[in-house]
């Protein structure tokens, strides 16, 4: 997005030492900058080679030595954590039913979402500033606290253990961070950008879909993962809304039920992280082109 | 992102390889109970569902997870073909929460399986229960379980829940290779002597751990309970968990006590700090190490099948066995404590009621025995149902017993419990606080 | 079922994205059928409507019923006023709570910003840059069940002497001398340790909108100032900063949220004990355990009323955009 070169600027007179002492001060600048980036990025990973690790270890060699000690002894190491969560009856059927979750969730909230700080970000009316005011203040809202209003809703409108009753709870529960999160992106686009449009007649809704979808994808895709990935790691609103069927369950109460009422047997949890990664990193992946880049293009620019 | 496409790719053809050399989806533990009562069990399955193929479904709410799980679906699988019914099985261990939210929003589950059996009572005193003498029926009820069983599950002369399955507590369980002090000690005081000699000598008798994420304190709560039992006596018992008897009641106090005597000093291997952060299915690790740091972990039956999880090479009886903790006051002798599961009926249907009825059956309560997992409290089962030898011992144990009673904290109110389990765990760390301690546990109840 | 599962996910998708359109293109449409005035003040709703209703049921009306309940009794049946709010702030758990909310208010937020600029400006030009960004981002796909298993091993405790099965202390105890120390029960480490936990988890968050930010900023305003000699920490200091300054509130915000709201991880570790707990584990107690919903209500509106300071915040920065965006 931004790459154009500056033009090439007279150098100055004590031109050869100078050059040469900075470019030997860039190459020293730069150990201390991988020192400091490989040591965070080894902090970070240390965890997760733990989790992978002992994934792949059998259970009682989980409870009783360090993930580290498997390599000493020659390969103490079994499929079997991930056979067990892989053959766990149903486990096929929540991975899709979390995609069912999921997806629309997602897609639903990004809508929402965008349309709302579109309207926020770049129409003047009465109520706008109280309005965004209010959805800042609604990130703080504890989910916990609407659970039982929202149930007693849905069981009267009959939307529980249904997909479109979870749907709509996760589009009111991510629909907030949205806003807020798109807001600062819309508000900071070019006003020339619709100046143009505007005069050739065209209405909020054609700028919309035209011009500001298109210019967003980069923040709407990381929006989209963020909200991925936060709605298919949740269990508790899955386990309150989809009322206990096991045609609806998604992987999340799937992997759950493979721990043992007193919280033994979450060795087994190790695999099923691992597993339950896959799919995120994946989708991230897929968005990366879009997601380091200019996603707030324009901000910076306040 | 070629790299990243190759990631893909390869996490991809991992799966599938590992999906592949696995063969497909089969049930994970079967149960080793014989094919006839495995028939018997249907054909009573079908009976309580009124002779025919009913079909529908019924949803219960549990805590299970796990092999657990597995067990339990095991004994519901005769049930479920014998009827057609499918049995949706939930298991959260956020049980309070989510069954006190869907049943505040309109959408509770039929039925609920759960160990805390004060939560259910705190439910079925709001009428969100239904009475299991209508459901079930006087006689098959006082035909299969203990009147002292039936009342534990009684609120006001209304039966909210029966026992499915049931853990005998107060066990001590040890190494015979290694361990050398009494196998059947006379008293609790002629145990702890031993322990003491082997304090003063440098190791450390006890193994204990406490943690237990959410649930943090329970073990000890759980002895406390045993040792108030059985050293104030069951009626003394019976008023402390009625809320009758304070908290900071004397015998209360010498409960707490002689349960301190065993995490004191050097008593319990590695000090106060490693019995608070060792997770309690860890805690028999140190009895096989060589040498070993501890010799005895007080606990109940499951913790037999714990051990054998994390040691698959040992043998029982040989590598790992139990003894009963033997009697802390001679004017009560021979009594043994359980906690188990019950089972409630939020929602009669056609199918929970087939449920509910088919749990109080003794071939249901058969095949409970022959998972291996758990103690039934059925009356009808013969000894020779278990097939696992700890259990088999521990039902002999309960067979011979002077008196049973549930212990306490299964039957408090969920505030109450987790101030017992909290204060459990600030006893542990600091026992010179007793007294305050206690006094936070009254104030919480 | 699978199939169905799929069909139901293809037909969603086609659903919205079909059905917003329609609805924004025909909405529109309709209101510019009317006169103009009309227009100019019903589209912002048309745009703004769904967003409003949906977050009214689910979040508005919901806290407004919180805060009411909380100056009722525990069972809802009679009024009482403050006497929730005086006795759970009189409360020796509640207010172990406050202080440690206040902690993982201060130290969450800046320890994201720290982490999270540092990598992104870091990376921004190195050539395996974007491997360090996946390793940051990781910790974001995983559940916070998963995350707090992976820290109960990580910092799992055995007495001096014995073989240690936690990653840290095995790490600490290779020093001589170094004892383990039992992070999670030790009341004078377990709040940073659980703080930790977190922040390995959502630092990835900074630094993704970072690292996006730090793209947007144009390579001539670099390439100017390293010509003229300037050192790398003053272009930090005097161009990469002042212009990332409404993302480092955008993250700051959302750290600050997540640090109010803070509970999966404490509850899964600890459960709030050993003096570890905050607002969001009391007011789960209150509500489930105690069945208490005056008290409920009385903390979580405590919470709300927290999250003012950052409405303040950002009010500011509204202010300054909508001056510069009507300068634009």
């Amino acid at each position: 997005m931004t790459s154009t070169v500056a033009k090439p600027r007279p150098a100055p007179v004590q031109a050869p030492t100078s050059r040469r002492r900075t470019r030997a001060a860039a190459v020293w600048n730069r150990l201390p900058v991988h020192a400091v980036v490989l040591s965070i990025a080894a902090i970070w990973l240390v965890p997760l080679v733990g989790l992978v690790v002992s994934s792949f270890r059998p259970a009682h060699a989980v409870l009783t030595s360090g993930w580290w000690h498997s390599f000493a002894l020659p390969g103490d190491y079994t499929l079997e954590n991930y056979r067990r969560v892989l053959n766990r009856d149903g486990l096929l059927l929540s991975f899709f039913n979390s995609m069912a979750i999921v997806v629309p969730a997602t897609l639903l909230t990004v809508t929402v979402g965008a349309a709302a700080a579109y309207g926020l970000a770049r129409m003047r009316f009465k109520f706008r500033r109280g309005l965004l005011l209010t959805i800042v203040a609604l990130l703080i809202v504890p989910a916990q606290i609407s659970f039982v209003p929202l149930l007693t809703v849905f069981s009267a409108l009959g939307l529980t253990g249904s997909f479109l009753g979870l749907w709509l709870v996760h589009l009111g529960y991510g629909v907030a961070f949205a806003i807020y999160l798109l807001h600062n992106f819309f508000a900071a686009l070019p006003a020339e950008l619709f100046e143009a449009a505007e005069m050739d007649g065209a209405s909020k809704s054609q700028i919309f879909f035209s011009i500001v979808l298109p210019i967003s994808r980069p923040a709407l895709a990381s929006l989209a993962i963020f909200e991925f990935v936060w709605t298919w790691n949740d269990l508790l609103i899955a386990l309150i809304f989809l009322g206990g069927s096991r045609d609806v369950a998604p992987m999340t109460v799937a992997v759950s039920s493979l721990v043992a009422s007193r919280g033994n047997g979450w060795e087994i949890l190790t695999s099923a992280a691992v597993l339950s990664m896959v799919v995120p990193m994946v989708v991230f992946i897929a968005l990366q082109k879009y997601f380091v880049r200019g996603m707030l293009a324009g901000v910076s620019k306040g | 992102m070629n790299i990243g496409r190759a990631g893909i790719a390869t996490a991809a053809a991992c799966l599938l390889a590992i999906s592949a050399c696995s063969s497909g989806t089969q049930p994970t533990e079967a149960i080793s109970a014989p094919q006839a009562a495995i028939d018997a069990a249907k054909a009573s399955a079908l009976e309580v569902a009124g002779g025919k193929e009913i079909g529908g479904k019924v949803t219960m709410l549990g805590v299970l997870g796990g092999p657990e799980l597995d067990a339990f679906n095991a004994v519901l699988a005769p049930f479920e073909e014998a009827t057609g019914i499918d049995v949706q099985y939930e298991g959260t261990r956020d049980f309070a929460a989510i069954l006190q939210t869907r049943v505040n929003g309109g959408n509770p589950p039929d039925m609920v399986s759960t160990p805390a059996i004060g939560e259910v009572s705190a439910l079925a005193a709001k009428g969100d229960l239904e009475n299991l003498r209508d459901v079930i029926g006087d006689d098959v009820l006082n035909a299969n379980f203990s009147k002292s069983l039936l009342d534990t599950g009684s609120l006001n002369g209304e039966l909210f829940g029966i026992f499915d399955q049931v853990n005998l507590g107060g066990l001590v369980w040890y190494d015979p290779k290694t361990y050398k002090g009494p196998t059947n000690p006379a008293s609790w005081d002629e145990l702890q002597q031993w322990a003491r000699s082997e304090e003063s000598a440098g190791t450390s008798p006890w193994c204990v751990g406490l943690e237990s994420g959410a649930a943090s304190g329970w073990p000890a709560a759980d002895f406390i309970d045993e040792i108030l039992l059985r050293q104030a006596g069951p009626e003394f018992h019976e008023r402390w968990r009625n809320g009758q008897e304070p908290w900071t009641s004397q015998d209360v106090k010498t409960a707490f006590e002689t349960y301190g005597a065993t995490v004191a000093g050097k008593m319990a291997y590695g000090g106060t700090t490693t019995v608070l952060s060792t997770n309690f299915a860890k805690a028999a690790n140190p009895m096989f190490t060589s040498p070993p740091g501890c010799y005895l972990n007080q606990q109940a039956t499951f913790m037999g099948g714990i051990i054998m999880d994390s040691f698959p090479d040992l043998k029982a009886g040989t590598d790992l066995d139990f003894f009963p903790v033997p009697d802390f006051n001679p004017q009560f002798p021979g009594i043994r404590s359980i906690s188990g599961e019950i089972i409630g009926v939020l929602t009669t249907t056609p199918q929970s009621a087939a449920l509910a009825k088919y749990f109080a059956t003794p071939e249901a309560a058969t095949l409970i025995a022959a998972t291996g997992r758990w103690l039934s409290p059925n009356t009808n089962v013969k000894p020779d149902a278990y097939a696992d030898p700890f259990l088999k011992k521990a039902s002999q144990v309960l067979a011979d017993a002077k008196a049973t009673q549930p212990l306490g904290n299964s039957l408090m109110a969920q505030t109450e419990v987790d101030a017992f389990w909290k204060a459990a765990l600030d006893y542990t760390k600091n026992p010179d606080q007793l007294d305050a301690i206690l006094a936070n546990v009254e104030s919480a109840k | 079922m699978i199939a169905q599962r799929v069909q139901l996910v293809v037909l969603a998708v086609a659903a919205i994205v079909v059905v917003a359109y329609l609805y924004l293109r025909l909405g529109d449409k309709a209101i510019q059928a009317l006169p103009q005035a009309w227009g100019r003040r019903l589209t912002p709703y048309l745009f703004t409507g769904p967003a409003i209703v949906v977050l009214g049921m689910a979040l508005v009306i919901p806290a407004g019923m919180t805060i009411v309940l909380s100056f009722f009794s525990a069972d809802s049946s009679h009024f009482v006023g403050l006497d929730n709010y005086v006795a759970t702030l009189s409360d020796a758990v509640t207010r172990i709570a406050l202080r440690n909310t206040v902690l993982w208010v201060l130290l969450l937020p800046t320890g994201a910003v720290l982490v999270g600029l540092t990598i992104a400006v870091l990376t921004d030009r190195l050539r395996y840059g974007a491997l360090i960004k996946a390793a940051l981002f990781l910790p974001i796909a995983i559940s916070a069940v998963a995350a707090g298993v992976i820290w109960t091993f990580m910092y799992d405790y055995q007495p001096a002497g014995a073989a240690q099965t936690g990653t840290l202390n095995a790490l600490i105890t290779t020093i001589p001398g170094v004892a383990p120390h039992a992070w999670i029960v030790d009341e004078t480490t377990n709040n940073y340790a659980l703080i930790a936990s977190t922040l390995w988890t959502q630092a990835g968050f900074a630094m993704v909108i970072f690292a996006a930010a730090l793209r947007s900023i144009p390579d001539e305003l670099y390439e100017a100032a390293r010509l003229d000699g300037a050192s790398e920490w003053n272009v930090f200091r005097h161009i990469t900063l002042p212009l990332l300054g409404p993302t480092v509130l955008v993250v700051a915000t959302t750290m600050t949220i997540v640090a109010l709201k803070a509970f999966d991880m404490i509850y899964v570790m600890t459960n709030g004990q050993y003096g570890t707990d905050v607002l969001s584990t009391v007011m789960y107690r209150f509500l489930f355990t105690a069945k208490d919903n005056g008290t409920a209500g009385a903390v979580a509106t405590i919470l709300m009323i927290a999250v003012i300071p950052v409405m303040i915040f950002n009010l500011r920065q509204y202010r300054r955009d909508s001056v510069e965006s009507r300068d634009a």
